[in-house]
């Protein structure tokens, strides 16, 4: 516990720097060419092998000297916040934050103005932003998701099945990790939109004791208020074989004795080439109501009903959608929608995002609830099977997988740019000259420093002559990038050595507000612990 | 003569199906073997494996060269088969797939035994042919396995042998033949005919396609050969070096299916099975 206490400002400065540089240091070893590892010696003496900056920073909760633990918790929250957000990018956040850091404190120390040099320092960095994503280019195939994905696995094989993975389930899709004992790494793809139901009679099914159902060519009626009098069913019945429906499926909470008579002797008739099954969803609450929204999206029907616009009794061809197939077995309901655009679709994955995005804090219940739902309304669900002999192997492939999966969706949504920090090279032309004196201290902080993560880089993979690629680079096109294994200059998207532009981003964004608000930071204050005896101001 | 619609085996023994059945074809004969299914549309030889497809539904294989026949297991309702594809590594890999009319994509691991539906991404569940690309080489990473749906709205493309597929960007409607080129990894070619929207062809892998001008509406089949592409509309045969521009075959009867063959080319149709011998016709 340190001594409770004030440090000045000059001392403060000195202090933060150490801190800053003892995590930036640390965690400049992961980033690259090939990533390294940091072994960390957890309490109980078990070793950790670690390669995750985010991961990595979490296990530091205070340095030996604790005046620098302040700088160190700035850049621990850092890496932290750019690892959650985007998956990746802690170690050139990093790296980032500790060179615009020392950068601008040396300008500051010869006497430059903070104020000026902090807007200085967030216009270059709006400015390098825009031009990151002038210069993105959209993901193009697998093979471009599978080579991003090998940055975050080591194992090829799996990254081989997590980038085609995300790109057959897309940026929104979601994939369930089970796990196993024993090697295994096997994937599928859950074709169509599962929901947990019950049938509402088993006379319903056509072999006794098998409680399955399969329809092809079926009117969908959806409704949240129970089918109790009989013109409910007949209606119902009618609309269905006016759609040009083969079958019938039903999704009520209940239905009345009487109702059910008529919808079995229709379903058994010879006569009436209408089948019909019915079934109550069982997921509750806040689910229930969403599940219900979501199959009539899909199924572009209208929810009948309690408090809507037409009850199952007064049902319109409209009003009921119309499905490619549907099956149910093992109290699953799997409805096949086939080819279902539409705006109300759209507009619905619109809000869900919209609500994901707003989503603050760890309301994981919620936010796993939200990424269900958008999974289900764009189509993509997958299972992804993985097994390792050891525990902790298992848990370390399920946690790459899980941060390549997070990785590889950032990607499919903003873009893609030259990797091994060469956009950053390629983009910060932008801010290499200023018309504006005030700012032009700012430029110079971020343009320089925007160099640090290839250099960091070059240097990590022993190249002795780190300028001479940065000026190569500087001249080349905005696809250009160095293969520091290769030890050749490169096209970035022919070889695969590309990074998701919001990565970038958020890393840059981010280091430039921490070093800001490092750099303003004039004083260190250690609280008198009340516990302690003895202490003295 | 029986109306053929389906080739397959090699060299050493060809075999045909179509609505009158399924025949072992031999220095120009016919010999009937009999088998479940009441109208062939499709057949599969793989080995002493024999596969047919049809109505009314399901697979049904011999494992002993249609000596005994035995039903697929295979939750179809009822689906007629309308082809059977295996993967060129299914030695090792024991992959195969079947298309159906309605109920999509079928997929078998253990060499056709067993089935399972292999749906996702698909719009549709009319599936028309199944064209496998070659083998990546060995060194390749990552080693896709890449195979060609062509559906009743649009083709579609799987990177993993059938687990899960993607719509390719361009709608050529009722895809009834689709052949990737020889060099498709090199060149990325794809060619796909449609029961009535001409020729449609691909320059990058097979993720998007575009028609191509001046070819016949109704392409009924597809072939590369080593002196260029094959295609037969309901009255010609069609030629072209690189399969973009087509001219018509002289003189030549139209055919619904199209097997190269050590002598030629094996052309089956609506007057059976005919040998085209390539080096004099082009």
């Amino acid at each position: 516990m340190p001594v409770p206490g004030v440090v000045g400002t000059d001392e403060t400065r000195q202090h933060i720097g150490a801190g800053i540089d003892a995590i930036a240091n640390l965690l400049s070893a992961t980033l690259g060419p090939k990533s390294g590892y940091v072994v960390h010696t957890r309490p109980n003496d078990e070793l950790e092998i670690l390669d995750d900056a985010a991961i990595i920073a979490r296990r530091i909760l205070s340095l030996q000297n604790p005046r620098d633990t302040v700088g160190a918790m700035m850049m621990r929250h850092l890496v932290w916040r750019v690892g959650s957000e985007t998956g990746d990018g802690g170690a050139i956040a990093a790296v980032l934050m500790q060179a615009i850091y020392h950068h601008a404190l040396r300008l500051m120390v010869a006497g430059f103005h903070p104020v000026l040099l902090e807007k200085g320092i967030k216009q270059a960095t709006d400015r390098v932003i825009e031009a990151l994503y002038d210069i993105a280019q959209p993901i193009k195939n697998e093979n471009q998701l599978v080579k991003i994905a090998q940055s975050v696995i080591q194992d090829d094989e799996l990254a081989m099945v997590v980038g085609e993975m995300r790109y057959l389930l897309g940026a929104d899709g979601n994939v369930m990790i089970r796990d196993y004992t024993g090697r295994i790494l096997r994937r599928r793809y859950i074709a169509g939109t599962h929901v947990a139901a019950n049938a509402l009679s088993r006379d319903f099914f056509a072999v006794a004791g098998k409680r399955e159902v399969a329809m092809n060519r079926v009117a969908l009626a959806i409704t949240n208020a129970r089918l109790w009098e009989a013109e409910d069913a007949l209606n119902l019945m009618k609309v269905a074989v006016e759609k040009g429906a083969e079958n019938l499926l039903i999704i009520t909470p209940q239905i009345s004795n009487d109702v059910l008579n008529i919808l079995i002797a229709n379903h058994r008739s010879e006569d009436v080439k209408l089948k019909i099954f019915a079934v109550q969803i069982t997921e509750e609450g806040l689910h229930h109501g969403a599940t219900l929204t979501d199959l009539c999206v899909l199924t572009r029907s209208t929810l009948l009903g309690k408090m809507q616009v037409h009850t199952a009794a007064t049902a319109t061809v409209d009003d009921v959608g119309f499905v490619p197939r549907i099956s149910y077995e093992d109290e699953m309901l799997t409805v096949l929608t086939g080819k279902n655009a539409s705006a109300e679709l759209e507009s619905e994955i619109s809000s869900v995002r919209r609500q994901l995005d707003d989503l603050l804090g760890d309301d994981d219940e919620k936010r796993e609830f939200l990424v269900k739902r958008l999974a289900r309304l764009t189509g993509g669900v997958g299972e992804l099977q993985l097994g390792a002999v050891s525990k902790q192997e298992r848990n370390m492939l399920r946690h790459q997988a899980e941060r390549a999966l997070k990785v590889l969706a950032v990607a499919q949504r903003g873009g893609v740019v030259a990797g091994g920090g060469a956009a950053f090279i390629h983009a910060r032309h932008v801010i290499a000259s200023c018309d504006n004196p005030d700012m032009k201290a700012g430029f110079d902080v971020v343009f320089r420093s925007l160099e640090a993560p290839i250099h960091q880089l070059l240097c990590n993979g022993g190249h002795p002559a780190p300028g001479i690629v940065i000026d190569t680079l500087e001249k080349g096109e905005s696809s250009m990038t160095y293969d520091v294994m290769l030890a050749s200059f490169v096209d970035s998207y022919a070889d695969g050595l590309i990074d998701p532009v919001d990565v970038l981003v958020a890393g840059l964004r981010k280091a430039s507000s921490m070093a800001v608000r490092a750099l303003m930071t004039d004083a260190i204050v250690f609280h008198r612990d009340p516990q302690q005896e003895g202490n003295e101001p | 003569m029986p109306i053929i619609l389906s080739l397959a085996g090699s060299d050493d023994s060809w075999i045909a199906a179509g609505p009158e059945g399924l025949f072992q074809y031999r220095d120009n004969q016919f010999i009937p073997i009999l088998q479940p299914q009441e109208q062939l549309l499709c057949t599969l030889q793989l080995d002493n494996m024999m596969f047919v497809g049809g109505v009314p539904h399901g697979v049904a294989l011999s494992p002993d060269a249609g000596e005994t026949w035995h039903p697929a297991l295979i939750k179809h309702d009822g689906a007629s088969i309308l082809d059977i594809s295996a993967d060129p590594e299914w030695a090792s890999s024991g992959v195969l797939l079947a298309a159906s009319a309605g109920q999509g994509i079928f997929r078998s691991e253990d060499r056709g035994w067993r089935w399972v539906s292999c749906n996702f991404g698909l719009h549709t569940y009319t599936i028309l042919c199944l064209a496998w690309a070659h083998p990546m080489p060995k060194q390749a990473f990552p080693r896709w396995k890449i195979v060609f749906a062509g559906g009743d709205d649009g083709i579609y493309r799987s990177p993993n042998a059938g687990l899960g597929w993607k719509r390719c960007i361009g709608d050529p409607q009722h895809t009834q033949i689709i052949v990737a080129d020889t060099a498709f990894h090199e060149n990325g070619i794809v060619l796909a005919g449609t029961e009535a929207d001409g020729l449609w062809r691909s320059e990058d892998g097979g993720y998007s396609f575009d028609k191509v001008p001046n070819t016949p509406s109704c392409i009924n089949t597809l072939l590369q050969t080593p002196q260029g592409w094959l295609l037969s509309d309901e009255e010609h045969l069609y030629h072209s070096d690189k399969g973009i521009i087509w001219s018509p075959i002289p003189d030549s009867q139209p055919a619904l299916v199209l097997r190269q063959h050590e002598d030629g080319i094996l052309a089956g149709g609506t007057e059976g099975i005919r040998q085209i011998n390539t080096l004099k016709q082009f």
